[in-house]
């Protein structure tokens, strides 16, 4: 999920890089400390099936020794996230005497960018958020620099509370880091993320627009309704790169099937399909049929979110990690991207960053208790009561948003996770294929969109990105 | 100058050209070179060793974790074939004429015309057009791609007095995204370019003026013969300074367009981050970074022999 804090780092890179740059070697001197006192007995045991032994029986011994947990986390400038996570961790700590909970709190880009070094370093945090796909995931995997979690998961059945493909989404990769989605389990996600469609009901109701479209084609027409009203139908906004790439997606598996995107994406074949062509046609129709925000090149995905919330147009396309608080809220949903036919489910659905536990940690199976409790179901009453959507489903989530007062984007976005995870397809994030692809499709469609290139040339750009990409790691696996 | 030679009587007399010493006469003692040690070790720790070992990363495809992979030149020739590395040198190019050549030419204009004005209140107006290049780079940006945005106030402006046709979204319009974050370098470097030239046309002696006065000098001849080769030290010093600012920006691109739209304002610096931290292709970085510092030595180059030539 390359894209969606990318808003955040712009109100806080330099204050958490400048926390980050004095807090790490006072962590780093604690983390030494505690080592040279000897929470080495735990981080000994981490090797294999031991340590769901010890992870169970962890909260006897580390009663024992005061212990301090290392948790990293790249959700800075989100504050609701970050309030969950306080209540959270006060939950751990009360269940687990003895330990205390230091958490360091990143920007999203100062975490990615940062990681790779960081975890091959030797002061590296217990438990830390990484971030999905070849490009990151991928290579902390191959480098071995993250420990696997099945041991874990298997005692703990996170399958169950999450469903396998969403764990192998998230977090599944071969050792070498060259296939994902299969393979031992390196991370996994406490928090749902997934792409759909908000819309102004009022406004839709203005227009004599009943219900949510359920296919392409209505969407489209839809949107002929409002610009014939004078009402922008899709806010749209290029310049930070997220929202064209999931408007590419959704559009490719209405063209086709939920699971040509998902070959796709795990680069099943060296080439993308030809249906690629239609998309990048519809992309560019829309553009010229004046659907989008006036000057979309120039406005970012949250610039338009952020007008749409104060009531401009009809539709956008938007991550459940950016509802938005309003003061009408029953004027707004959130639903999935319509695809080609109304009987069909399915969305560009991830965790929010996964959690992971690096190699060289040294409370490893703390870690491992810890990443379990903050995917558990004691964590999801505290994620629903703070407005977020938790990855496990439980099958209450229902009563709780309707007992926390929940309502709108911010109940749909929890309710439709439900089902999308329980009847539906998730879909990781496109960009995953490959490293670069992020800026390739990002800058190419805007592009496209403007008329400064064909759509041919536009699936020339990415196949000149992907099919390399793709042929060299399969390969070398 | 008088406390050194003070130094020098106070240890014997030995002076530089004492013949005892073996040095010839003039030449420095080397005891010089422990004096500048300290700044030499900082510099070569902090700056030379980090910049040869990115040339020695740059012959590698490496991801920043994985074994390093010896690939010979193949960095530095993917510079000339991709066409996106390509532009981005072109793009800092351009951004050398909104960065140098526009601040220069409109500061030389006001210069002149300053000479021969006298006006009030000069010290305010120096300090004036000096913030911009005070300010934080990012903050300028922030501030800019406001003014510039869609609905931002430069477009209500124009707007306002009828002047539709020229509003757009500058920021996204790929002929005029480059421009404007040009402008923006412009507006900075502006207020530097004029304050070393209102300190350096002070400093010409008025007789200057008054003898190409009498000797029947116009305007032009009189900013040819007398403002032009009297600011000669001070153009030099601007040249370096903004010809480096347009080569490296990175803050102002990646806050005001990330690159954007598509490739239009792409600079080298901007893909040195991108390819180092977001695609993990660190050899391409280093050979990227290692292809702008040899460019800006080598501009810079050219700028100090032109002036040495022009004197």
């Amino acid at each position: 999920m390359s894209d969606h804090p990318e808003s955040s780092w712009r109100k806080g890179t330099g204050r958490h890089r400048r926390a980050h740059w004095f807090a790490a070697p006072a962590i780093g001197v604690v983390a030494f400390a505690l080592a040279a006192c000897g929470s080495s007995t735990s981080s000994s045991t981490s090797a294999s099936a031991p340590a769901t032994e010890a992870a169970a029986s962890a909260p006897a011994s580390a009663a024992a020794e005061p212990t301090t947990l290392w948790v990293q986390s790249g959700n800075g400038g989100s504050d609701a996230v970050l309030k969950a996570y306080e209540e959270i961790n006060a939950a751990f700590e009360a269940a687990n005497p003895g330990v205390s909970i230091k958490f360091e709190v990143k920007g999203f880009t100062d975490l990615v960018d940062t990681l790779k070094l960081q975890l091959s370093g030797d002061d590296v945090p217990d438990v830390t958020q990484v971030n999905q796909g070849y490009g990151s995931l991928g290579q902390l995997v191959g480098a071995g620099l993250l420990s696997p979690l099945d041991d874990v998961a298997t005692a703990q059945d996170w399958a169950g509370r999450q469903g396998e493909s969403l764990l192998a989404v998230n977090g599944r990769f071969s050792p070498d880091g060259k296939t994902m989605g299969s393979g031992d389990l390196y991370a996994v996600a406490d928090r749902g993320a997934w792409v759909g469609l908000f819309m102004n009901v009022a406004k839709a109701a203005e227009l004599g627009i009943t219900g949510p479209p359920t296919t392409v084609d209505e969407l489209v027409a839809q949107m002929e309704t409002a610009k014939a009203a004078g009402v922008t139908p899709f806010m749209f906004g290029a310049s930070d790169g997220g929202e064209q790439i999931w408007l590419m997606a959704d559009l490719l598996m209405a063209d086709t099937s939920p699971q040509v995107l998902t070959d796709v994406i795990n680069g099943t074949s060296e080439q993308l399909p030809p249906e690629m062509l239609d998309v990048a046609n519809t992309m560019q129709d829309w553009a010229e049929a004046g659907y989008f925000t006036e000057g979309w090149a120039a406005l970012t995905s949250t610039d338009v979110l952020g007008m749409f919330a104060e009531g401009d147009g009809l539709f956008t396309l938007n991550g459940s990690w950016n509802v938005f608080q309003s003061d009408t809220p029953e004027n707004f949903s959130l639903v999935p991207f319509p695809l080609g036919s109304a009987s069909e489910l399915a969305a560009i659905a991830t965790g929010d960053l996964p959690w992971a536990v690096p190699s060289k940690a040294k409370n490893a199976d703390l870690a491992k208790k810890y990443i379990d409790f903050i995917t558990g179901p004691e964590a999801s009453t505290i994620w629903i009561k703070n407005g977020q959507v938790p990855a496990s489903v439980s099958g209450n989530e229902a009563q709780e948003v309707e007992a926390n007062g929940l309502v709108g984007v911010s109940a749909d976005a929890i309710l439709q996770w439900a089902n999308l995870v329980t009847n539906g397809t998730t879909e990781p994030f496109p960009d995953w294929a490959t490293p670069t692809w992020y800026d390739t499709i990002a800058k190419s469609s805007t592009a496209l969109m403007a008329g400064e290139i064909t759509p041919e040339q536009f699936v020339e750009a990415l196949q000149a990105d992907y099919g390399p990409f793709t042929a060299e790691r399969k390969a070398s696996s | 100058m008088t406390s050194l030679t003070a130094r020098i009587k106070a240890t014997g007399g030995r002076v530089n050209d004492a013949p005892s010493s073996g040095r010839a006469p003039g030449e420095p003692s080397r005891i010089g070179y422990l004096y500048i040690l300290p700044a030499v070790i900082i510099y070569g720790l902090f700056v030379f060793a980090p910049f040869l070992h990115s040339i020695y990363l740059s012959l590698f495809d490496w991801d920043g974790v994985s074994p390093m992979e010896f690939v010979g030149l193949k960095n530095y020739g993917a510079i000339w074939t991709n066409p996106i590395f390509r532009s981005a040198f072109v793009h800092s190019l351009e951004l050398v004429f909104f960065y140098t050549v526009l601040p220069l030419a409109i500061g030389l204009v006001l210069v002149s015309a300053i000479q021969r004005t006298r006006v009030r209140g000069t010290a305010f107006f120096r300090t004036a057009l000096f913030i911009p290049y005070v300010i934080a780079p990012t903050v300028i940006a922030v501030i800019w791609r406001w003014i510039l945005a869609p609905k931002g106030p430069l477009n209500s402006a124009l707007d306002a007095v009828g002047l539709e046709a020229i509003s757009r979204p500058w920021l996204g319009d790929f002929t005029f995204a480059l421009p404007s974050v040009g402008m923006v370098g412009t507006w900075v470097m502006f207020g530097l370019v004029l304050a070393l030239l209102l300190a350096g046309v002070q400093k010409i002696p008025q007789e200057r003026y008054e003898a190409a006065r009498v000797d029947g000098a116009g305007r032009w001849m009189e900013f040819r013969a007398v403002t032009l080769p009297g600011l000669r030290y001070e153009i030099t010093v601007v040249l370096v300074l903004t010809v480096t600012s347009a080569l490296r920006n990175f803050d102002i691109i990646y806050v005001m367009t990330s690159g954007g739209p598509g490739y239009a304002t792409v600079v080298p610096s901007y893909l040195v981050y991108q390819q180092a931290f977001k695609v993990g292709a660190v050899g391409a970085a280093a050979a990227m970074g290692a292809v702008l510092v040899i460019l800006t030595i080598v501009v810079n180059l050219l700028v100090a022999r032109g002036s040495r030539g022009a004197s």
